[in-house]
């Protein structure tokens, strides 16, 4: 039994390397996509090409649902942005604030009669389309609930124009991300289906009137952790994977698309999370299927400010509802497991995906139990145990550094000497029970799916002048 | 078990001495930074009263001044990117003064050195900025540079660089020619790219125009966006006949333009147009353009398939005054359902339109 246990927990370890030389291997693919990503970028004039009539006309679609602590001044970020032709349609989901009263309120708006809406994707019937001509380029949609895909959708249907921008109401975009993102598109229309942007945590930074005027690293130690979560995820991660066209999630906080493409795979999947994960898993099925060249890109310069839950029900939450989104794209999904057909995505992305981060729970606890039970047996042996920690902690860690130093390397937003310090230190506080607690969140992820659990889940909004707190739970 | 615990105990060693080397690497970066920081606001402070001369003296008539002190290599860093900052910004004479002052430095010969660097980012950077200081001197080593770039967002550096810096339209020319042939559909941003230039590069749209591959005319049509030159009406006709959707559609939008260029003949011909989004930009235009002469033309147009070419014809209507909406009315009462809901939606529309208008 001994042996077994051993044994076990010796593949586990290799496992654990195995997944770390993975994301070497992506870190190493992101430093040399970051190369190319920031010389284009520093060196494009995007103050004259977003007065350019050449920019794509792009549609934001911000789907909200009892936003109103945040919606009004999301939306006068949305209308400053600096670009030549775009338009906001704010997708009010049946909100039971008072989301559509602040709306209305802040800008004006009336119903707009003389607006058809072309129902090209399903989605729930719109019951108003409200519209101040002072404001040209702001729509706002009221529908009954119907959930955020359904919001995407709706929004597609409403928008004029060919690319359309998904944005989380608790957002709020750079002056510049939306022509840094269309740069990358105009670099490659033939091809481009979808950009992702880059979400950046706002939480601890100093915003005035929609604007993030002062960047700092958040107090309190949830959003501190996701800081770094995302650093590593987007950095790390997103750059690697779209520099190989692996990339298998463009992040609904901000993330644009072609519409026709889009409209072509039917739009966004209704009544489950996960829906960014899903319509770029489609985008990929959709174009390999046709045999076209496409890529999804990243553009890790256009920056999008999120607020991050800053407590333990609300990020637990929020976990869960991940996990539960990827098992359920994964299930869906599994044809594509090492199918040659689908090149890079078959036989990479989604293999790792399945391997390394919807199973990563189950091995990993699996593995530590076996040598826990290993060395209980005989407690001679507490080395093994210490080896298995070691190697997990080290691996992270230096991942973790290599984020930093890409985020020093290109980006530089944190510009204290402090602020490096406590990156350094979090990022190895994050295993003295984060990482565990993001196992088990996903694991328990996985429970609420087979439980055919597929409600949203708990949410706070928190203003972002941080004078007023509300829950909701749809 | 032995062997294990001794690859892994290796494995440990090799990732603390990778860890220790990459946090040495990060407090680097970062002292650098911190550094680098404090000297540019130092030198700033230090040189304020210089740039608030320069900036008060762009358009004057006397040469700028060049700093008395001998410059450090940061502090020329610093001196180069508030230049190059200033040159993309303003236009003409204090465009030109500042290029003049930057060449008597020593900035542009500084940068045609490091063009010839056998690293790539070095050359890039250099491109960057003999672009923005419009030095026709190094075209040809940008074009090398461009030539030699794999296609992808690094080739438009030196190609922009290029279309400002270019004195001869042949240069312009081989820019687009490298960036068309990498097949990218990337011509609305080599239009933007050719804005740069000041040349006049109308005759080479122009040519592209008539030119029979379809990726010359995406990009003349892209280029013309806005401002159609003068003379292609013809051959933008001749366009709108094209079996590529996109460039009939192009082609018909450019030439909707053009009051001058619109013959009855031809609005009906584009009003017949097989392509459903020519029809519409077309009922659209006669709308924006007030041709009350097509409003029956327009009447018949609500009966049209497409319901963007119907709605297109009904809000034009309601544009062109008592005739349009005495059509619209008309058409309300038609026995075609189709005919009727559009008259109805679109007098609906604008009778809502009116209400608002009066509150």
């Amino acid at each position: 039994m001994r042996e077994i246990l051993l044994g076990y927990g010796s593949a586990i370890t290799y496992y654990v390397v195995a997944v770390t030389l993975i994301y070497f291997v992506i870190l190493f693919l992101s430093y040399r996509g970051v190369y190319a990503m920031r010389k284009g970028a520093a060196y494009s004039k995007f103050q004259s090409l977003a007065g350019s009539e050449s920019a794509p006309p792009v549609s934001l679609l911000v789907p909200a649902y009892n936003e109103e602590l945040t919606i009004i001044d999301n939306v006068k970020n949305l209308l400053t942005l600096h670009y030549h032709t775009y338009e906001v349609i704010v997708v009010n989901d049946g909100s039971n604030d008072n989301t559509l009263k602040v709306l209305i309120q802040a800008f004006g708006l009336v119903p707009k009669e003389d607006e058809t809406i072309r129902y090209s994707i399903d989605c729930t019937q719109v019951r108003t389309v409200y519209h101040n001509p002072e404001y040209p380029n702001l729509f706002v949609v009221d529908k009954p609930n119907g959930g955020k895909a359904d919001s995407l959708n709706a929004g597609i249907n409403l928008s004029h124009y060919p690319l359309i921008c998904s944005i989380d109401a608790d957002s709020l975009l750079e002056k510049d991300a939306l022509i840094r993102m269309a740069r990358v598109y105009m670099e490659n229309p033939a091809e481009t289906v979808a950009i992702g942007g880059n979400v950046r945590i706002a939480n601890g930074c100093t915003i005035r009137d929609g604007v993030v005027e002062d960047v700092r690293l958040p107090r309190k130690m949830w959003p501190m952790f996701q800081t770094l979560e995302y650093m590593k995820a987007f950095l790390g991660g997103r750059i690697g994977w779209s520099h190989i066209n692996g990339l298998i999630i463009v992040s609904g906080a901000f993330g644009m698309f072609r519409k026709d493409k889009v409209v072509e795979v039917g739009g966004y999947r209704d009544g489950y999370p996960g829906e960014d994960m899903n319509i770029i898993i489609k985008l990929h099925r959709h174009m390999l299927d046709q045999k076209l060249p496409y890529r999804v890109a990243y553009c890790p310069d256009a920056v999008c400010w999120t607020q991050a839950p800053d407590t333990y029900r609300i990020l637990s939450s929020q976990r869960k509802r991940w996990g539960r989104g990827n098992l359920k794209n994964m299930i869906e999904n599994r044809d594509m497991f090492f199918r040659p057909k689908y090149k890079v995505f078959g036989m990479l992305t989604v293999p790792y995906n399945v391997l390394f981060e919807t199973l990563n729970p189950y091995f990993k606890l699996t593995g530590l139990l076996a040598l826990i039970g290993y060395v209980a047996m005989d407690m001679t042996k507490w080395p093994v145990l210490l080896v298995f920690a070691a190697i997990n902690f080290l691996s992270g860690y230096l991942l973790a550094v290599g984020s930093l130093v890409l985020e020093q390397l290109a980006f530089q937003r944190y510009p204290r000497m402090k602020d490096m310090a406590k990156m350094i230190g979090f990022s190895a506080l994050m295993f003295l029970g984060y990482y565990q607690l993001g196992v088990l969140w996903r694991f328990q992820g996985h429970i609420e799916y087979l439980r055919k659990n597929n409600t949203w889940g708990v949410m706070t909004r928190q203003s972002w002048n941080q004078d007023a707190t509300t829950t909701t739970s749809p | 078990m032995y062997s294990n615990m001794n690859i892994a105990i290796a494995v440990i060693a090799v990732l603390v001495g990778v860890i220790v080397v990459g946090l040495g690497v990060l407090f680097s970066m970062k002292l650098k930074e911190i550094r680098k920081r404090r000297d540019e606001e130092a030198f700033r402070a230090r040189f304020s009263d210089w740039f608030t001369y320069i900036l008060a003296n762009a358009d004057g008539d006397e040469p700028l001044f060049i700093p008395n002190a001998p410059l450090s290599k940061a502090e020329r860093r610093i001196v180069r990117e508030r230049l190059v900052h200033w040159i993309e910004q303003f236009k003409g004479v204090p465009q030109r003064r500042l290029i003049e002052l930057a060449e008597r430095m020593g900035l542009v010969s500084e940068q045609l050195k490091r063009l010839d660097s056998p690293f790539e980012w070095v050359k890039l950077d250099a491109a960057y900025h003999l672009g923005c200081m419009r030095s026709a001197q190094a075209v040809p080593g940008m074009m090398e540079l461009l030539k030699s770039l794999k296609p992808g967002p690094l080739a438009y550096i030196p190609a922009r660089a290029i279309a400002k810096c270019a004195a001869r339209a042949d240069e312009l020319r081989e820019v687009t020619d490298v960036l068309l042939s990498h097949k990218k559909d990337a011509q609305p941003l080599i239009a933007d790219i050719l804005r740069e230039s000041e040349l006049d590069y109308a005759p080479m749209l122009a040519t592209f125009l008539r030119s029979s591959d379809p990726e010359r005319v995406k990009l003349a049509l892209a280029a013309m966006t806005g401002s159609p030159a003068d003379g292609v009406a013809d051959t933008l006709y001749k366009l709108t006949g094209s079996e590529e959707k996109e460039l009939s559609l192009e082609a018909a939008r450019l030439l909707l333009k053009n009051r001058k260029a619109l013959t009855q003949e031809r609005i009906a011909r584009l009003f017949a147009h097989p392509e459903p989004d020519v029809r519409a930009v077309t009922a659209e235009a006669i709308g924006e353009l007030g041709l009350t002469s097509s409003v029956g033309m327009l009447a018949a147009g609500l009966s049209d398939p497409e319901w963007q070419v119907r709605f297109g014809s009904g809000r034009s209507l309601a544009r062109l005054g008592e005739g349009g909406i005495a059509a619209l009315r008309e058409a309300a009462e038609s026995d075609s359902e189709i005919r009727r809901e559009t008259a109805l939606a679109v007098l609906r529309e604008t009778s809502g339109r009116r209400r608002r208008t009066a509150s």
